[in-house]
Formats: C-alpha cells, sequence, structure tokens
C-alpha cells in the first residue's frame, strides 16, 4: 500500500520521535493509569477531559496525550479489578473474575505482571492490524455510498445499543437520546431551525466535546460522589519475578493469539468496545478445561491473559472504522473525532489517503504509549495500586473544575460551560435509572451521519427505499443489525 | 412499583413531547428528500416504544430503592455545587470560583481536616489557572 510507505513512516518517526512529543505521551500514560485504575473514572472520561485541552496545540501533541490515555487507561482499569474486585472499567469486569482469584492467593503481582503484557501484547497486534487493514479497508470505503453509510451508521448504533449493559429498551432509548441532541440545530438539508428554542447558541446543534465531558465525566463524578466509593483495602501480595513471564506468555501464545485477534475484531465492529471482546475471550480460554487439568492457579493466569489481551487489542481495531470510514468503534473513539475536529481534520475515507503522514504518525505514537504502559507498568506495578488510596473526596473535586475549565477552553464560549452542567446532571439521573451513557453519545456522533445519509441514499435513487435491500453491503449490515436485535431482544426478555 | 415503569411512563411522555415539537419545524414546501421532521418523528415513536417496552417489560429494581440513590446527600449537593460553579463561571474570577468549588464541595465529600481544606483548594486552583493561563493560552475569567 503506497499511502504508507518506508518514506512515510520514517518521516512520520521523525516528527514524532523528539523529546517534547515523548514527554506528552508519557504525561498521557501516567494520566491514563489514574484515570484507569480510579475505580468508576475511565479511559473514555480522561480522554474527554484532556480533548478540550489539545485546542492549541500540535497534531502530534494532541495524538501523543490522547492516545497515551487511550492505551495505558484500558490496561489500567485492571489494577482495582485485581486488587480489590471493583474494574476500573467495564472492559476490566471479566479481568476481576480470575485477578481478584489470583490475588486472593497472594499473587496480586503475577496478575498485576500478566495483566501489563498480555495488554502490551493485545494492543501491539492491534496496531499492526490497524497499519494493514486501515489502507485497504480505506480504500475499499471510497466505493462506498450515502446507502451503506446509513446502513453502517445503523448498524454501529445497534451494537452498541445491544451490548453496552443494561436492557435493550434502555440501550435504544439512549441511542434515541442521543440522535434527538444531534438533530438540534439548522438542519442540514432544509435549512430550517429545529429545537433549538429561541437560542441562537444552539443554532450550530449541540457542541460534541462539552456533551461527551458532560456524560463520561460529569456524571460518572456524580455517581462516584453518591456510591461512596472508597479503596484502601489492598491485599498483600507476594512478590513475582519478572523473569518467569516470558516462559508464561511463551507458553500462553496460542490463547494471546486467538483473544488478540478477538479483540481486534470487535474493535474494528462500529459502535462496540473492550467490555464484549474482554467477556467473549474471557469464555473462549479454556479457562474451564485448564482448572481441571492443570489447577486454579493456571486457570486464572488462562482468564487473565485472555481478558487482557482482547480488552487491549481494542484500542487498535477501534480506529480502523474512525481512520477509514469516520464511524468511531468505541467510546473513546467517539471522543477522538471531537480531538480530530479540533486539528481541522475530518475522519473518513480520505483521511489516511490526504494525511498518510499523520496516520503514520498515530501508529507510531501507539507503538512508543504501548512499550511506556509496558515499561512503566511492570517497573511501577508496586506504586501504582497507591493510585486506589487518592480519596474520592479530593479526586471528584478536582475532576469537577477539570471538565468547566476543559470545557470553557474549547471556544472560551461560556454557554458551553452551562451545557456540561446541564447535559452532565441529566446523564447522572439517566445512569441512575439504569440507561447506559455509550449509546447516548455514539447515538450523538451518528445520528446526523445517519440522518443525511438517509435522505441523500434517498434523493440519488427516486425516493426508492429498496435501494438498502438491493445493494449486497447494505442488505448484508441490515441482516445483521435484525439478528442483532433478535439476539438482543430475546437475551432482555429471559 | 418499579424503577422502570417510571422511568419507561417518562419515556413515553418525552416521546410525545417530541412529537409534538416535532410537527412545529418549519419544513419547506418542495423538498426532494425527506423533510426536516421525518427524523425526529422516528425518533419520537422509537422513545416512545421503548418506553412502553420499559413499562411493561420492568427491571427488578425499585423506585423507592432508585430515587434513594439519586437523592442521596453527597450526589445531590455536588450536583447542586457542580450546577452553580459552572453557571456562574463567566461572571466570577476563576481563581476564587475555583477555590470556593473546591473547599465546598471537599467538605460536601467529607473532608474535615484544616490543613486539606486550607491548602489544597488554594495550591489546585493556583496551579490549574497557571496551566490554563499560561500552558494551554486560554484566558479564563478573572475580575482584574
Amino acid at each position: 500500500m503506497d499511502v504508507i510507505s518506508l518514506g512515510t513512516i520514517i518521516d512520520a518517526a521523525a516528527a514524532v520521535l523528539q523529546l517534547n512529543i515523548l514527554f506528552w505521551i508519557l504525561i498521557g500514560v501516567l494520566i491514563g493509569f489514574v484515570f484507569g485504575a480510579a475505580p468508576g473514572l475511565t479511559a473514555t472520561t480522561g480522554v474527554a477531559i484532556a480533548t478540550p485541552l489539545t485546542f492549541g496545540a500540535s497534531f502530534e501533541v494532541a495524538m501523543a496525550l490522547l492516545l497515551g490515555i487511550y492505551s495505558a487507561g484500558y490496561f489500567a482499569g485492571s489494577i482495582p479489578a485485581i486488587l480489590i474486585n471493583t474494574p476500573g472499567a467495564p472492559g476490566n469486569a471479566a479481568t476481576a473474575l480470575d485477578g481478584y482469584r489470583l490475588a486472593r492467593m497472594g499473587k496480586a503481582d503475577l496478575a498485576i505482571s500478566l495483566a501489563v503484557v498480555a495488554s502490551v501484547i493485545g494492543g501491539v497486534f492491534s496496531i499492526v492490524v490497524l497499519m494493514f487493514a486501515a489502507p485497504v479497508l480505506s480504500n475499499f470505503a471510497l466505493k462506498f455510498t450515502s446507502v451503506e453509510y446509513f446502513s453502517l451508521g445503523l448498524f454501529g448504533l445497534i451494537c452498541v445499543s445491544a451490548v453496552s449493559g443494561g436492557s435493550l429498551a434502555k440501550g435504544i432509548t439512549g441511542a434515541a437520546i442521543g440522535m434527538f441532541l444531534g438533530t438540534i440545530g439548522i438542519d442540514e438539508v432544509g435549512g430550517t431551525m429545529r429545537f433549538t428554542f429561541g437560542m441562537p447558541e444552539l443554532q450550530g446543534g449541540v457542541p460534541l466535546i462539552p456533551t461527551l465531558i458532560a456524560f463520561f465525566a460529569v456524571a460518572e463524578m456524580l455517581l462516584q460522589a453518591s456510591s461512596h466509593l472508597d479503596a484502601s483495602l489492598l491485599p498483600k501480595q507476594q512478590i513475582h519475578r519478572i523473569l518467569r513471564l516470558p516462559g508464561l506468555m511463551i507458553s500462553h501464545s496460542w490463547l494471546l493469539l486467538k483473544s488478540s485477534l478477538i479483540g481486534t475484531f470487535i474493535g474494528i465492529l462500529p459502535g462496540t468496545g473492550p467490555t464484549i471482546a474482554a467477556w467473549i475471550a474471557y469464555g473462549q480460554s479454556g479457562r474451564r478445561k485448564a482448572e481441571e487439568a492443570e489447577g486454579e492457579e493456571i486457570a486464572a493466569v488462562r482468564g487473565v491473559i485472555a481478558a487482557e489481551s482482547a480488552n487491549n487489542a481494542v484500542t487498535g481495531g477501534a480506529l480502523v472504522p474512525l481512520l477509514t470510514l469516520g464511524i468511531p468503534g468505541d467510546t473513546v473513539t467517539a471522543v477522538l473525532i471531537g480531538a480530530l475536529l479540533i486539528q481541522g481534520i475530518d475522519p473518513g475515507p480520505f483521511f489516511i489517503i490526504e494525511h498518510g503522514d499523520l496516520f503514520a504518525q498515530i501508529l507510531i505514537i501507539l507503538l512508543i504509549a504501548a512499550v511506556m504502559t509496558l515499561v512503566l507498568g511492570l517497573g511501577a506495578r508496586r506504586i501504582l495500586p497507591k493510585i486506589l488510596t487518592i480519596p474520592a473526596r479530593i479526586l471528584l473535586p478536582v475532576i469537577g473544575v477539570l471538565c468547566v475549565a476543559g470545557g470553557f477552553a474549547i471556544h472560551s464560549i461560556p454557554f458551553e460551560v452551562g451545557i456540561i452542567a446541564v447535559l452532565g446532571i441529566a446523564g447522572y439521573i439517566l445512569a441512575r435509572f439504569g440507561f447506559p451513557m455509550a449509546p447516548i453519545v455514539i447515538g450523538l456522533v451518528l445520528g446526523p451521519i445517519i440522518e443525511i445519509n438517509l435522505r441523500n441514499s434517498l434523493v440519488a435513487n427516486d425516493m426508492d427505499p429498496t435501494v438498502f435491500i438491493t445493494r449486497p453491503i447494505s442488505a448484508v449490515l441490515l441482516i445483521a443489525i435484525v439478528v442483532t436485535l433478535a439476539w438482543s431482544a430475546r437475551r432482555s426478555l429471559r | 412499583m418499579k424503577a422502570d415503569r417510571m422511568a419507561g411512563g417518562l419515556t413515553l411522555i418525552a416521546g410525545l413531547g417530541l412529537m409534538v415539537a416535532t410537527s412545529q419545524i418549519d419544513i419547506l414546501a418542495s423538498q426532494p428528500t425527506l423533510s426536516a421532521r421525518f427524523f425526529p418523528y422516528v425518533l419520537a415513536l422509537i422513545l416512545m416504544l421503548s418506553g412502553l417496552a420499559l413499562a411493561l417489560k420492568p427491571g427488578d429494581a425499585l423506585l423507592g430503592t432508585v430515587i434513594g440513590k439519586l437523592l442521596a446527600y453527597r450526589g445531590v449537593t455536588l450536583a447542586v455545587a457542580f450546577l452553580v460553579y459552572a453557571l456562574s463561571f463567566r461572571f466570577v474570577d476563576f481563581r476564587f470560583g475555583t477555590w470556593l468549588f473546591l473547599v465546598v464541595t471537599m467538605w460536601i465529600l467529607g473532608s474535615r481536616k484544616w490543613s486539606e481544606l486550607l491548602i489544597l483548594p488554594i495550591a489546585v486552583s493556583a496551579i490549574l489557572y497557571l496551566l490554563f493561563r499560561y500552558g494551554f493560552i486560554v484566558l479564563l475569567p478573572t475580575w482584574t
């Protein structure tokens, strides 16, 4: 693929391998550790808060910070999962099962070491897939018309509604709320006002980044405040020799490969994320068989390796639809759309063709972030649990200030700060009633894409709706939507 | 009463409200494609159907439990403090407003050490002000 030739990669490496960029990757990784490890806070929250701060930064600096948080945050959620049986993020829930089991055996150190290495292997595997798959898919996506974009957007939305936790009805309600927020403002086709209620600030639509901050950071902050989460009881650990790790990894290489493949594939599916990837990989880990044959410890080792490698393999996978189709693969990449727009970049099929250098920079930054996660994760694995002891009474107010100041920093518009507060409290109420946040945010991102492509498809095809089932890719996606809905409805009814 | 029945009922009402609001959108007489009302109408219908589904097949959570958690002292007071801080953001000096917000919310969340309440808010508001003002070149609201 000539769009990322060796020359492009060398140029990108020269742009990225500079002290200030490495510094921002390091900062991102450290922030990712904090947000990932603090129970309740997630990598998505960290990226949402940090995105507005990249407003005045160069592309390299912005991506260094955000991808550092993304990469490290997905791993760091395994720390509280292992030590206090409380996943740092939903994607680490599967890790908690066997990670905490190892901790109770006094082998938390081994569990954290395994989680770091498996996460990094999964992450690097997905970066390699991103490197080779994205340019090919990007070229393929050029053949997509608005018909395929409509079906793909709808598929992503249905996937996230179906798998984001809670009932299907709540997932779909969340997606509808997000899509409704996406309709506010001037209608792109007819130019008429929709739901602006006389507020000129809403003519341009509900701003994306403040909305993301509201639903991911503010709602989470309020949930944590009312949940009394304070993690201070840590199990006593046996010290584990790092030299034992390569042997363990080699003996589980097939499991690592399989789980990384699952994670990458789930990541590529628009609108899904690490939670489902980790559970599928955990289910496929063969830990039950191993428990019977080799004992509880090896079974737990398999569980941690499978869940963590799949969890982190989502990172590169989720970037594939974002950078090739402009459709987010998970919640973090939904936030990254905002970061790319701040840089004046519209992600989509032309991104790699027009900005091959920036694509290569993303790959290199992700690789460096993975290496830093490995080194810092292993080196500081006995210090990292201290993050759990930061009291909520200090952490949450500081996050509140960062949400407001960060939201203001984007455009210096006080109205957007008001949006953060109002939507954040609305998000808190919805979350308390069990509505998942991910479909709301993905609905906000995908809603306008779905609507505009639906309307364009009908215009281009003389208002003939059968075009959605006569074009093969669209037909396959629509069948997948029906199957997903049927499966999820059956699961909900049980 | 099950919490989902209340959530479903409110979702149903929201769907009806959206339906009414959508009917007020101006549309062009001759438009070559679906009107600006079409998509919001579909969303209103989805909201009504999913609200109905929630009300008819609710989960196990009881309304009293959910409302109790929703109105938990710390959550509500932090939400009110956050709302006041955000809405008054443009009028109040960032350094003072942030200091006050931190003192109040740290108190709400259980901080009782005077040293903690005295030093941390001043340090955090000063560091963040300097970081945003000189690091990110963002002009935060000030009185001077």
